[in-house]
């Protein structure tokens, strides 16, 4: 008797000592994916081709105008996404939050280019470059609220998911000590999903810098007037020949800045909680 | 209830709902837009490629990325796992934009399903291993540490105990890698069609493109079914196991 479960708890280590080794392989697959696709960027940017003596130098502004664009999106979509997912954590409870939910995902899949050509199409029909709306469009505020708008369904399901994943007993007791739904949220739910919030926040990021270039874009073909930012300069770059690379690099030093930044600020948030 | 309290909980309420109503109208004007626009051969030809290469990427993508997750979230702990999930991290910032333009060329002479698959791979790789080390350290510390106390090794308690426990939270980044895949494909496919055929700056006045709402249309429609379906499965098998 003792002697068989001593052979399984052999066989139970033996089979977790396999399952550690097979399973370190992801996080080095996850690596050699970003040291190559980072490797192949650079060697693109520092070889001397005709087609990057076109390219453009990427100034100050373009930096500076791509952060806001950026900033001024997550500042839009997030408070607006964090209030739908508190609204649809209430109403799971009432049982309509399948449908709800169906309706986010379908928004989610809802191609950046297609909102864009919606709002040309609704709000800015029949303005030319010469019409007031030019001011509205180009290049700070309209570009944000739209990019704000193809992230909002995502963050909404993932702000969502987050609040669900608190749980349950830490807001039953809230609840059993006579606090409001409001207070629980603020008090409970929120700084218990703060540190996860982040997650929802850097992948909605990747989103907004990818989906600037059709946005951004079509704003253009409108408007007949290009929008400054890293998106369009990379894009017009491949356009006219040119690697691009530079201006995707700087893309991908952004992303890589606001990632590191904001996993400092969540292992903060982890410690305090 | 304080008032005070009161009020501030029914202004977020409406806030969200007023939310959650302009994401519905969005998606019912672009359904009617697209039905009105009516779907044509080659916009459902763009449809079916977009949707299996969505497909095939997330099926490629589920395995590495749940044993990368379940990796971090279980075998790592402390500054390994802060590491390891800024690893994953990272690569989920890179735009595809960026992997695509490394095979630019390619993909504007007409991208095959291969090509999409692989570049969709990029982006739902990251994106599910994120969000299913998520689900998967919000299971609580407790029930890991009872399974540890009766003898389990970790292996045995991320089978039996983390994994069902997670189990919601891993169909959510499911569906939710699903549509932001999906959206990608699409995006990609039209830049990828509009740089083919005209190689050039934009000019002031040109109409933007007029088959892409019936293509957003049709992938709405694949975006609201497959999820919900996939819920509804998942909520009726839940109360079979219940009775």
């Amino acid at each position: 008797m003792s002697l068989s479960a001593t052979a399984a708890t052999r066989a139970a280590h033996a089979r977790n000592r396999f399952a550690r080794r097979a399973l370190a392989l992801g996080p080095l697959l996850f690596f050699s994916l970003l040291a190559s696709g980072l490797g192949l960027l650079v060697l693109r940017a520092s070889r001397p081709t005709p087609a990057n003596e076109l390219a453009e130098t990427v100034t100050a502004d373009v930096l500076i105008l791509t952060l806001l664009q950026i900033g001024t999106t997550l500042t839009i979509a997030l408070p607006l996404a964090l209030a739908a997912g508190y609204t649809l954590t209430g109403a799971s409870r009432r049982g309509l939050s399948p449908w709800l939910t169906g309706v986010l995902h379908a928004g989610a899949a809802l191609p950046s280019v297609a909102v864009i050509s919606l709002a040309l199409t609704y709000v800015f029909a029949g303005r030319t470059i010469e019409g007031s709306c030019c001011v509205f469009f180009d290049p700070v505020p309209a570009t944000p609220l739209i990019l704000a708008l193809v992230n909002l369904p995502q963050l909404v399901v993932l702000s969502a998911m987050v609040f669900a994943l608190t749980p349950p007993a830490s807001r039953g007791t809230c609840e059993a000590l006579g606090l409001s739904p409001w207070r629980t949220f603020r008090t409970v739910v929120l700084p218990a999903a703060r540190a996860r919030l982040v997650t929802a926040v850097l992948l909605a990021l990747a989103r907004t810098v990818g989906a600037a270039l059709p946005v951004a874009f079509l704003g253009a073909l409108w408007f007949g007037d290009g929008n400054p930012s890293l998106a369009f300069g990379l894009f017009g770059e491949m356009l006219r020949g040119a690697e691009g690379a530079r201006h995707a690099l700087w893309i991908v030093a952004i992303t890589s800045f606001l990632t590191l930044l904001a996993s400092v600020l969540r292992a903060r948030w982890e410690r305090k909680a | 209830m304080p008032a005070d309290s009161r009020r501030r909980s029914s202004w977020a309420a409406a806030s969200g709902t007023a939310v959650l109503v302009v994401v519905a109208a969005l998606v019912g004007l672009t359904l009617w837009q697209g039905f009105r626009q009516g779907f044509r051969e080659e916009t459902l030809a763009a449809a079916r490629q977009a949707l299996s290469a969505a497909l095939l990427a997330i099926a490629l993508a589920a395995a590495p990325a749940a044993g990368t997750a379940l990796y971090v979230s279980e075998f790592l702990d402390g500054p390994r796992r802060r590491a390891g999930k800024c690893l994953i991290e990272l690569l989920a910032a890179f735009p595809l934009l960026v992997w695509a333009l490394l095979v630019w060329e390619r993909l504007v002479a007409g991208p095959s399903l291969p090509l999409l698959t692989g570049l969709l791979l990029l982006v739902a790789l990251p994106h599910l291993a994120t969000l299913a080390e998520e689900a998967l350290h919000s299971v609580p510390l407790s029930s890991r540490q009872t399974a540890h106390r009766l003898g389990a090794t970790v292996w045995q308690t991320s089978c039996r105990v983390v994994l069902p426990a997670a189990w919601n939270g891993l169909r959510s980044a499911l569906t939710l890698t699903f549509v932001r895949v999906l959206a990608e494909a699409a995006t990609l496919l039209w830049i990828a069609d509009w740089s083919a055929r005209t190689s050039r700056l934009p000019d002031a006045g040109s109409s933007p493109g007029s088959n892409v709402i019936a293509l957003a249309a049709a992938l709405i429609l694949v975006g609201f079914a497959l999820p919900t379906a996939l819920q509804w499965v998942g909520s009726h098998s839940a109360k079979g196991r219940r009775s």
